[in-house]
């Protein structure tokens, strides 16, 4: 048996949770570097697994298989395709700069509790995120990965609730209040999901009689598997749900807003960067690939939806007056076009839509925490309360307006090539979809500059004449993002070679050929 | 064993063809019970001998080692095979000895080991006058705070009587879920729901509290008994013996020969069908379902905390261990009558439970309400009729009542001047005060709700899956959204518990002996086990999931 | 050889890129660092000018291939370039105007202690600007496209304190951006309906189909959209005006010779696809004929004297527009007026600047006057320039001008006559607004006063690194156009890209010369008569219904104003509510009534054990009942 290379990258980090849990109460600073060290060792293995995995080769590579839970059907079956390749990379890229990003998000404010250990309790639960996220990008096995697709909440929703950003208007008590209403309502919504998710996962048990994915998908294509019309549906419709909370597709996103808006900054970072990612790859690789009918019916639906979610968390955003909760609004924005990319069915669209994932995560992460690092300076959230911190802090202001640039997708920057792609994916078979969603990039130019420009430019409030410029850690997160998000924006073959071939297999599970140019072009 | 030798009689009168064989009893296949109701009465006499001092620890020994040894003996059992290939019915007819049986009697002596533990915890209560304390009142005889429950209390008394009682209830929820006949059924429940009422009026503080817990526990009680009899009767008329085996011949008309002194009911379908409501009721009032569950939130309330907590536990096993007896070997020929009925109930009961308890200020209540959302869950397995439906509710059974066990024992820590703090309010900010105890008990709360991971989600997945797969996936839909309504209130707890900033007069946590903090430990053992790698058990569970007919 | 054409793009680029992360360490050298690599740009660029000059004129197309930028099935972007004589032509104008104006700007920014980060962006904007004409597929150039616009947005914030300018930044990169809507959707079209968006096979498809109906007509109209965002014609150009926040050498360089000239490269470039649309065509020329007119009349109007300037180069732009809206007839001659548009514009701007720099920063010509005297290297090549933008015979205006006129002319039939008739009629206002702003700077009597903090502006001359690249782009404005002309040398050079058709003038040329000439005199005579005869007064009058409008840009803000930004604001504050109470609002409401429902049903529980027998006792009717039911049923 060779070396269970996707496992190690998932236990991985989840001992380091365990470990850094386990560090002494005084011992913070240490808790910090470990839980950093497993997160750049984690990466180390997930870059082994970009490594090893052939872009041309079998489906799903790395594969593992053991029994697990028999009497449910249920294996412990993981195994990567180019889309979990490269949303694993993408995962365990970013943990180890929301951890630096967040390094004394958690420091006690108030010395002498012995036994309470919320820095060693924020790493740890940050590391056992990403060992679940990881997990649900490799398993094959739809119960595994509803597993972990539902567990990642409790980590997360403590880091939600139990470590809010100390910068908020009001009283402790209010804000406290505002936090755990945050928290119950991100724990609510998905949870709610991923119950009525559960009652299409024991549907699907009851009618493929196993939760392989690769088995499932096999016998439906040979037609061994019989699913009537009307099961498809509900099952999918199951599914959707649960991935559409958590993308989050309109109107189920109002959680999204008070999540990010009361989280700090890096743990923000995490919930749109990272974790709602699962909710889009599982809409490609489970409701797709498991119910292609149903997916072809529920498009046109959809494809609305998505579009609202455009247009909508845009100009939504253009009307928060809370930096955090823009971000999250213009996140619900670019999930649309996510989504939209998915079921445009086509190659450009799906590719796009991964290719969005990955660079979304990068740009979101880039523009959220450098926000978090002002927010942090300020100690408010709100836009109003900046004004000319160009002029005291020009690299903060310089790395914001990049992340900005990237959010409103501008070409040489990474998320440009994915937008695009989304964009002509969708153009080719729905041009009115496509014309529609171009509008997208107007507002998200208005809602970018709009916040740059009320909290960077104009004359320099007094509250801010004193804010330093980033220090050398907050370089160290920022500079690395903001590379990538040049460095994909200007060759983004490596990964788009990576997630061809494995959305060229989704389409042709979902019998979806692309649109033939109307004309054939001169030579 | 007195009961079974009362069936016998009764049996044997139905029947005056025959002449009256020599009882034959199977001892060692019903060593468990025996063993446990033996323990007992070896109680009582210590009660009346062994000098106060000692009775403690005499009392305590003696109930840990008899539900040891009996635990034994069903693992003896089932090694032999009693389980699957010898499985038969034992007694004259009286006590089946099958899987389930044996299944459900070690989860019974499991839980009861585990609980037993934290009745004999003394360390919590601050001592009194010298003497260590236990949850239990001094004397049980003495009137609330009267003079002579103060001298009782001065004098260092304790109610060692406690280990006894809770043994006979043990004895009686073994044979509960293994009665083969009608009249074992009701014996048996009348054996452990006498103790039961007995122990919840028995709580050293909030006596008054505990004392009308247990009137209103016993009158319901009794109300539930009296239909359960009158069932019996109506059955008996119907069916002509009172043997499930018999009765369900009837049912599927596999046996004509009508007793001429019955010949005017014999085989009236009125009659079975009342009946057997009639007997369901009696078995679904004690698992506590909607619109027979009011006593629950009251009694588990009032009830000594450590009781409750053995009480929602093994009671709920024993009962539906009972229930699924009933209707999967008396009753299957009528599946169609039922079954609608039960969805019914199991509908009622899910969404009952989980919006009721929304509003919940108490924590024991709040568990209450829970345990009845949890009985319609179980439900759904139980309608399912399939082998897969028995084998989930067994599993199920098991998973939940360590963990039950586990979150009242966790409910005992936490205390201030009054006693245990049992308001929610007070349990605002215990995580930042004792992250240990609050990460565990959201341990239990994230497996009452469901999450994955948690033996929780094995046991909701198995039952749901059970049902979807026997066609009930309504019934599965409605599940899912009670789950996320329940989700509500666990979280609230949650949240209460980490998220608001701890109160400055708010509870403490006692540092408990090793006792509570082994029942504890188990109780997350095996939410864990359970959740992470379930496979053995369900195994075990599917191994056991046939009953002998 | 073609391996030089990625340096032109990469050396700029590599300055942008050392002196914006470069920190302080470099803002001693900054500047001379980053004029350098234009000028680097410049020298590579004549050295492929002089390559392309020795092959023969079909040959003189050179191509570079990078790198494959985005490969996805079924589609295919790439970095790589295409250099022929359409933007050879572009490279040769933007990078020589561009290293004049990052000469000039040594000297204009020299107090300013951002100095370092103005040339990153200076050098940012060559970068983008090259890309943009040397790109040989529509992504690609859209990447130039944005990154022009980006540089835009910097340049025009660069003083970021000032309020206006970083609202006028925002507002150009807004109006752009539904441009570039226009400009990706037009890719989008060209993907579903040829497969690709490379130059070649695309164009090629639309000649081969030609009268190619509604598709082509779409990309037509959406790439017309694109050069409406980008180079300020009606109805996206209410950005240009407010852009002259922005330091004079960025309105120079970005916002008069090149960037918003990028829209007639792109109408250029798309030839076929317009010459297949004929619909598209007319629009072209409506935008063009009318924001000819639009510009000069708010150019007219403008106290502000880059304002005046911007209107004019809006104005001018649309003679190129309307050129290039003709089709054959008209390409080579849009982009001759683009050429030389760009040295006397540039010209001006500088001259303007030159000007503000000696007058404390004041901007407005009422204040000016009786400048000659003070500042007579700016007078002389502010004037030269202005000759050349009004016609002047002989000058460069005048050749790149008259062609434009006569082409219009040349479209036959009544389009012809209203089309020709307007670019006369903007020919004579051109002549009105520049005399006019040429009399309020330089003539009459000295108008300025201290200002509040009583500093009284002491004009004087710029220093060299000012007044040279005026004197170059003087030299520039005067000789360019004749030196095209001569020969029709600028006709055969473009001819092989963009081809070249003569129409059929219903009036010779001639006439059409004579006619400029004289709604030439007839313009600037008008404006001496009222501004040369009378004192200007300091305080602007109230002026007629038109000036007023023409002051606020002829309404097409308060438009913008009331519809957009207003409008935009209700509905984004209508959706937070709907968000806020709707959305949210039925969730929350679920959530409330199932704890109603639960506040309710828990008073079932009131602790009466009567209570609870008698629901028990009712629980087991009804299970009876239902048991009974169900056999029945």
């Amino acid at each position: 048996m060779s070396f269970p290379l996707l496992t190690a990258t998932a236990v991985l980090p989840a001992v380091g949770a365990v470990a850094t849990a386990a560090v002494p109460a005084a011992r913070r600073t240490a808790a910090k570097w470990l839980a950093l060290l497993v997160s750049l060792a984690t990466l180390v293995l997930a870059a082994v697994v970009l490594a090893r995995f052939e872009p041309g080769g079998a489906r799903y590579q790395l594969t593992e298989s053991h029994a697990w839970i028999k009497e449910f059907g249920v294996r412990y079956e993981l195994g990567v395709d180019g889309i979990a390749v490269a949303l694993i990379a993408l995962t365990a890229l970013l943990m180890p700069f929301v951890i630096l990003a967040g390094w004394h998000d958690a420091d006690p404010q108030e010395t002498g509790s012995s036994r309470w250990r919320p820095t060693q309790g924020f790493f740890a639960l940050i590391l056992g995120v990403e060992a679940m996220v990881i997990i649900s990008f490799e398993a094959t096995d739809v119960f595994l990965f509803y597993i972990f697709f539902e567990a990642m909440l409790i980590p997360m929703y403590f880091l939600i609730g139990g470590f809010g950003d100390r910068a908020h208007a009001g009283s402790d008590e209010h804000a406290a209040a505002q936090r755990s209403y945050a928290a119950v309502k991100f724990l609510l919504y998905n949870l709610v999901g991923g119950l009525i998710m559960l009652a299409a996962v024991i549907g699907l048990y009851v009618v493929a009689g196993n939760f392989s994915l690769p088995e499932i998908v096999a016998a439906r294509a040979n037609g061994s598997l019989h699913m009537a019309t009307s099961t498809e549906r509900w099952l999918f419709l199951g599914f959707f749900f649960a991935f559409a909370v958590k993308a989050p597709l309109w109107p189920l996103h109002t959680w999204l807003p008070n999540a990010m808006g009361e989280a700090t900054a890096p743990v923000a970072v995490l919930i749109t960067a990272v974790v709602d990612k699962v909710g889009t790859f599982a809409m490609l690789r489970f409701c797709l690939q498991l119910f292609p009918e149903a997916s072809k019916w529920a498009t046109p639906v959809i494809l609305v939806l998505a579009l609202i979610s455009i247009v909508y968390g845009a100009l939504l955003a253009v009307g928060q007056r809370d930096i955090k909760r823009l971000v999250a609004y213009a996140s619900i924005s670019h999930f649309g076009f996510i989504i939209l990319g998915i079921f445009a069915m086509t190659s450009q669209g799906q590719s796009g839509a991964t290719l969005y994932m990955v660079n979304h995560g990068i740009s979101t992460a880039a523009l959220m925490l450098v926000a978090g690092f002002l927010i942090s300076r300020r100690g408010s959230r709100l836009i109003a309360d900046y004004g000319g911190v160009q002029k005291v802090a020009p690299v903060l202001a310089g790395t914001f307006l990049i992340g900005g640039l990237a959010t409103l997708s501008l070409p040489g920057l990474a998320p440009f090539v994915s937008e695009f792609l989304v964009l002509v994916g969708t153009f080719a078979r729905y041009p009115v979809v496509g014309i529609i969603a171009t509008f997208g990039i107007v507002l998200a130019a208005l809602y970018t500059l709009v916040l740059y420009q009320r909290t960077m430019t104009g004359p320099v409030k007094p509250e801010v004449s004193a804010l330093p410029d980033l220090r050398v850690r907050e370089l160290a997160v920022v500079v690395p993002l903001i590379a990538a998000l040049i460095f994909l924006g200007v060759y983004p073959k490596p990964v788009t070679d990576l997630v061809n071939p494995a959305v060229k297999h989704t389409l042709s599970d979902v019998h979806k050929t692309d649109p033939k140019p109307a004309v054939e072009a001169a030579k | 064993m007195s009961a079974a030798a009362v069936h016998s009689l009764w049996t044997t009168a139905a029947d005056p063809m025959l002449k009256i064989p020599a009882p034959k009893i199977e001892y060692g296949q019903l060593s468990p019970t025996l063993i446990v109701i033996g323990a007992a009465v070896v109680g009582v006499l210590v009660e009346a001998f062994v000098p106060r001092r000692s009775r403690y620890y005499v009392q305590a020994f003696l109930a840990v080692v008899a539900l040891a040894a009996a635990f034994a003996a069903v693992v003896g059992l089932a090694a032999g095979g009693y389980g699957t290939t010898k499985a038969h019915i034992a007694a004259m007819g009286a006590i089946s000895v099958d899987g389930p049986a044996l299944f459900l009697q070690g989860v019974i002596l499991l839980t009861g080991l585990v609980a037993i533990f934290t009745f004999a915890e003394r360390r919590l209560d601050p001592e009194a006058h010298g003497n260590r304390v236990d949850s239990f009142a001094a004397q049980a005889a003495s009137v609330p705070g009267s003079d002579s429950e103060k001298a009782a209390v001065k004098a260092g008394f304790t109610t060692t009587e406690v280990f006894p009682l809770a043994l006979f209830a043990i004895g009686g929820m073994l044979v509960f879920p293994s009665a083969n006949d009608l009249l074992t059924l009701f014996i048996a429940l009348e054996v452990f729901s006498l103790p039961l009422y007995l122990l919840c009026a028995l709580a050293r503080r909030k006596r008054l509290m505990s004392q009308e817990a247990a009137v209103k526990y016993f009158l319901l009680g009794a109300f539930a008994s009296a239909f359960t009899l009158f069932g019996i009767a109506l059955l008996y008329g119907y069916a002509g013996s009172v043997s499930y085996g018999k009765i369900a011949d009837v049912v599927d008309g596999s046996v004509q020969n009508i007793d001429p002194a019955l010949a005017d009911t014999m085989g009236n379908d009125a009659l079975l069908l009342i009946g057997v409501a009639m007997v369901a009721m009696g078995l679904l009032f004690k698992v506590g379902a909607v619109p027979f569950h009011m006593w629950t939130p009251d009694v588990y309330q009032g009830a000594p905390t450590p009781v409750t907590g053995f009480m929602a536990a093994a009671t709920k096993v024993a009962a539906f261990g009972a229930l699924l007896r009933l209707l999967y070997v008396v009753l299957p020929g009528m599946r169609w009558d039922w079954r609608p009925v039960m969805w019914g109930i199991a509908i009622i009961t899910m969404l009952g439970g989980a919006i009721v308890a929304i509003t919940q200020t108490d924590i024991k209540r709040l568990l209450a309400y829970s345990s009845i959302a949890h009985a319609g869950f179980i439900l759904a397995g139980v309608i399912a009729t399939t082998p897969d439906g028995i084998s989930s509710v067994l599993f199920y059974l098991g998973a939940y009542s360590f963990v039950t066990v586990g979150a009242f024992a966790v409910v005992t820590l936490v205390r201030d001047a009054g006693g245990e703090a049992t308001h929610l309010s007070k349990w605002a900010g215990l995580g930042r005060r004792s992250p240990l105890v609050a990460a565990v008990f959201a341990v239990f709360l994230l497996a009452f709700a469901g999450i994955p991971l948690t033996s929780g989600f094995a046991g909701k997945f198995a039952v749901f899956k059970a049902a979807a797969e026997g066609g009930a996936g309504a019934l599965v839909v409605i599940g899912v959204i009670s789950s996320a309504i329940a989700a509500f209130f666990y979280i609230r707890v949650i949240v209460l518990m980490f998220f608001s900033e701890p109160k400055a007069d708010g509870p403490t946590v006692a540092v408990p002996s090793p006792l509570t903090m082994t029942t504890i430990g188990v109780g997350v053992a095996v939410t864990v086990v359970l959740g992470l790698a379930p496979q053995y058990f369900l195994d075990l569970a599917n191994q056991a999931s046939v009953f002998v007919r | 050889m073609e391996n030089l054409i990625a340096l032109l793009v990469a050396a700029p680029l590599l300055g942008a890129a050392v002196l914006l992360c470069g920190g302080r360490r470099l803002d001693r050298v900054g500047h001379l660092l980053g004029t350098l690599l234009a000028a680097a740009s410049f020298v590579i660029g004549v050295v492929l000018f002089a390559d392309m000059l020795g092959k023969n004129a079909d040959d003189r197309t050179f191509t570079q291939h990078l790198f494959s930028w985005i490969p996805v099935e079924g589609f295919q972007a790439d970095v790589s370039f295409q250099l022929d004589q359409l933007s050879m032509t572009f490279v040769l104008l933007i990078t020589g105007v561009g290293s004049l104006i990052h000469i000039y700007s040594i000297g204009y920014m020299e107090h300013d202690e951002r100095r370092r980060r103005f040339f990153g962006y200076l050098n940012l904007f060559l970068a983008a600007m090259l890309l943009l004409v040397l790109a040989d597929n529509y992504l690609l150039l859209y990447v130039g496209w944005e990154g022009v616009g980006l540089a835009s947005y910097l340049l025009i914030g660069f003083w970021q304190h000032k309020p206006s300018a970083a609202t006028a930044a925002k507002k150009a990169f807004l109006v752009n951006r539904v441009g570039d809507m226009g400009l990706s959707i037009a890719v989008m079209l060209m993907f579903t309906t040829f497969g690709t968006f490379a130059f070649g096979p695309v164009l090629k498809s639309a000649e081969e189909h030609l009268g190619g109906g509604a598709t082509l007509t779409g990309i037509a109209l959406m790439l017309l959209l694109a050069a409406c965002g980008k180079s300020a014609q009606v109805p996206l150009q209410s950005w240009l005006g407010d852009a002259m926040e922005g330091p004079t050498p960025v309105s120079a360089l970005i916002h008069a010779a090149t960037m918003v000239t990028a829209g007639v490269y792109l109408i250029v470039r798309s030839g076929a696809v317009f010459n297949a649309s004929p619909d598209a065509q007319l629009v072209v020329v409506v935008v063009g004929a009318v924001t000819l007119l639009f510009g000069a009349i708010v150019g007219c109007a403008k106290d502000d004297i880059k304002k005046a300037l911007a209107g004019s180069t809006m104005s001018q732009i649309g003679y190129m527009v309307l050129a290039a809206g003709l089709g054959p007839i008209g390409y080579v001659f849009a982009i001759m007026h683009l050429v030389t548009h760009g040295f006397f514009k540039a010209g001006l701007f500088l001259g303007a600047g030159s000007v503000m720099h000696g007058m404390n920063d004041e901007v407005d010509m009422r204040k000016y006057g009786a400048l000659r005297k003070y500042m007579p290297v700016t007078f002389v090549t502010f004037g030269l320039g202005y000759l050349a933008i009004i016609g002047f015979p002989g000058l460069s205006g005048f050749f790149s001008k008259d062609k434009i006129i006569e082409a219009a002319f040349a479209k036959g039939g009544t389009e012809g006559w209203i089309l020709g008739s307007v670019a006369l009629l903007g020919a004579a206002i051109t002549a009105y607004y520049m005399t006019r702003v040429m009399i309020m700077t330089f003539f009459g009597e000295k108008r300025w006063q201290p200002d509040g903090e009583g500093h009284e502006p002491h004009p004087h001359e710029s220093p060299k690194s000012m007044t040279i690249p005026m004197i170059v782009l003087a030299v520039g404005s005067v000789f360019a156009g004749g030196f095209f002309s001569i020969g029709d040398r600028f006709l055969h050079w473009l001819e092989p890209v963009t081809e070249h058709s003569h129409g059929n003038a219903p009036i010779s040329a001639t006439t059409v010369t004579a006619a400029t000439m004289v709604v030439l005199v007839v313009g600037a005579g008008l404006a001496y008569l009222q501004y040369g005869r009378r004192p200007v007064p300091v305080v602007a009058p109230r002026g007629s219904l038109l000036t007023r409008a023409a002051r606020r840009d002829l309404l097409q803000d308060d438009f913008n104003h009331v519809v957009l930004v207003r409008g935009g604001e209700h509905l984004t504050r209508s959706l937070v509510y709907v968000d806020h109470t709707l959305v949210d609002g039925v969730v929350n409401g679920t959530a409330a009534s199932v704890g109603g429902l639960s506040g309710r049903l828990r008073k079932l529980q009131n602790g009466y054990a009567r209570s609870y027998a008698v629901s028990m006792f009712g629980g087991a009717a009804l299970i009876v009942a239902a048991t009974l039911l169900m056999r029945a049923v």
